[in-house]
């Protein structure tokens, strides 16, 4: 039985990344074309069907902004994987590459209050195939609250 | 060493060459196929990648490296690194990649590569089949009903000659149906006269024909591979996994653009079959490399205006 299952460990690990891969996409809308779960060509969700927004926040108001071509890679990770880790990696590299200044620099004169990152997904209607867009994840930060390091 | 050549007249050469490949020792020809996989279709990224050929191309060259757990191992760890480096993106076949060095390392190193080998590449055809199915029939709500396919071959361009060739569309109606199914509107917004999307009957019955032959050929190479032969009333599918296996790979890989998968699966192929459907085998992992190698589907598409 030992032996057997020490033979197995491959498949065994097998089964156990695509159980969590299954787990992941139920809890955080891993895309099923990603994490070794063996759902890709299964369905339009993933890849080029799901897109972000970037929104920055100032006194109350919002401006969409477009994500900064240096974040290019980790959006498409972020996409994929919408966890807060990702998106959170991503309004804080927002913050870099758009030149919002930390806390401690007040006197750089554009400042906003918080940024939220959304994703989102199109849904493709079955008889005439016309999209409608999904929300399936949202990350907001505060800045003041919890400035980027 | 001399090397001497005896001419033999082409028949003679082709019962020769047949007799050589049923010869070689099949851990030796799995471990040369999987190596070769590598190097035909190189992967990871920069850090990665030139240590990964040259791994391979040693264990090619040499036949203690192949036959010695340390190379598989490397490989193991190498293969396993790009997935970590570049989580979540990894295709499918990387993962596999990974779980088949892993098979050969614990193989080698508990000198039965043969036993280890046959055993994970029978198991792990079934369950990645079964996940395959299982997403695809079941979790999926876009792809039974066709949706997937019609999407895909509208706006993926590797799927472009596909839908010119066998769903009538023309160059025009892919960007058209591109433009409309691939830049949203803002959320809540509506076109007041939305641009019709081209989808031909042809392109219609060719994504359901894509939706099914899909999905029931992965069905039953899910069953072939994981139902023993003496269950009723399935069981007798056993006997027939390998013309399954090489089913798909033949009918799927002329389109779809991910054909290391494809030397992959029929590599561990070869590992869970009897020696004589070796070289059926063999001819599929042939004939892959010329769907790879020749752009058929646009030479076609050109021919035929």
């Amino acid at each position: 039985m030992k032996t057997q299952l020490v033979r197995l460990i491959p498949t065994i690990l097998l089964i156990l990344v695509a159980v969590n891969q299954l787990r992941l996409s139920h809890t955080q809308h891993l895309s099923a074309w990603k994490g070794g779960g063996f759902g890709m060509f299964a369905t339009t969700d993933g890849g080029p069907s799901r897109y972000l927004r970037l929104f920055a926040i100032d006194d109350g108001a919002e401006f969409e902004l477009d994500l900064p071509p240096a974040l290019d890679e980790l959006g498409t990770r972020a996409k994929e994987l919408p966890t807060d880790a990702f998106l959170g990696r991503l309004v804080c590299g927002a913050v870099r590459e758009l030149g919002v200044p930390a806390l401690d620099q007040p006197d750089v004169p554009i400042t906003y209050d918080a940024f939220r990152i959304e994703v989102w997904r199109s849904v493709f209607a079955a008889d005439d195939l016309t999209p409608e867009q999904e929300l399936i994840a949202r990350y907001q930060r505060d800045l003041s609250e919890r400035p980027c390091r | 060493m001399s090397l001497t050549s005896s001419n033999p007249a082409p028949r003679g050469l082709v019962r020769r060459l047949k007799g050589e490949l049923m010869a070689i020792d099949k851990v030796d020809l799995i471990s040369r196929l999987t190596l070769l996989t590598l190097l035909l279709q190189p992967v990871g990224f920069w850090g990665v990648r030139p240590i990964l050929l040259a791994v391979s191309v040693i264990g090619l060259l040499s036949t203690t490296a192949r036959q010695h757990w340390g190379l598989w191992a490397t490989l193991t760890v190498l293969t396993g690194a790009r997935i970590v480096e570049d989580w979540p993106m990894s295709d499918n076949h990387a993962y596999l990649l990974v779980y088949w060095c892993l098979a050969l390392t614990i193989g080698f190193y508990r000198a039965e590569p043969e036993i280890v080998g046959r055993l994970n590449a029978r198991w792990m055809l079934g369950l990645l089949f079964t996940f395959a199915v299982l997403w695809k029939g079941l979790l999926s709500p876009d792809y039974v009903d066709g949706t997937f396919f019609r999407v895909i071959f509208l706006t993926d361009e590797r799927f472009a000659d596909a839908a010119q060739l066998f769903g009538d569309m023309t160059l025009d109606d892919l960007d058209l149906a591109y433009q409309s199914l691939s830049q949203p509107l803002p959320p809540g917004a509506e076109l007041v006269e939305p641009p019709p999307i081209p989808e031909s009957a042809a392109l219609h019955r060719l994504a359901i024909l894509s939706t099914w032959v899909t999905l029931v050929l992965e069905a039953l190479v899910a069953l072939a591979f994981l139902l023993p032969s003496s269950l009723r009333p399935l069981g007798w599918l056993h006997r027939y996994r390998d013309f399954v296996l090489v089913a798909f790979c033949t009918i799927t890989y002329p389109i779809a653009p991910v054909v290391g998968f494809g030397w992959l699966l029929l590599t561990m192929g070869i590992a869970q079959a009897r020696d004589e459907r070796r070289l059926l085998y063999l001819a599929t992992f042939l004939l892959l490399i010329f769907y790879r190698g020749v752009p058929w589907a646009s030479l076609l598409v050109e021919r035929l205006g």
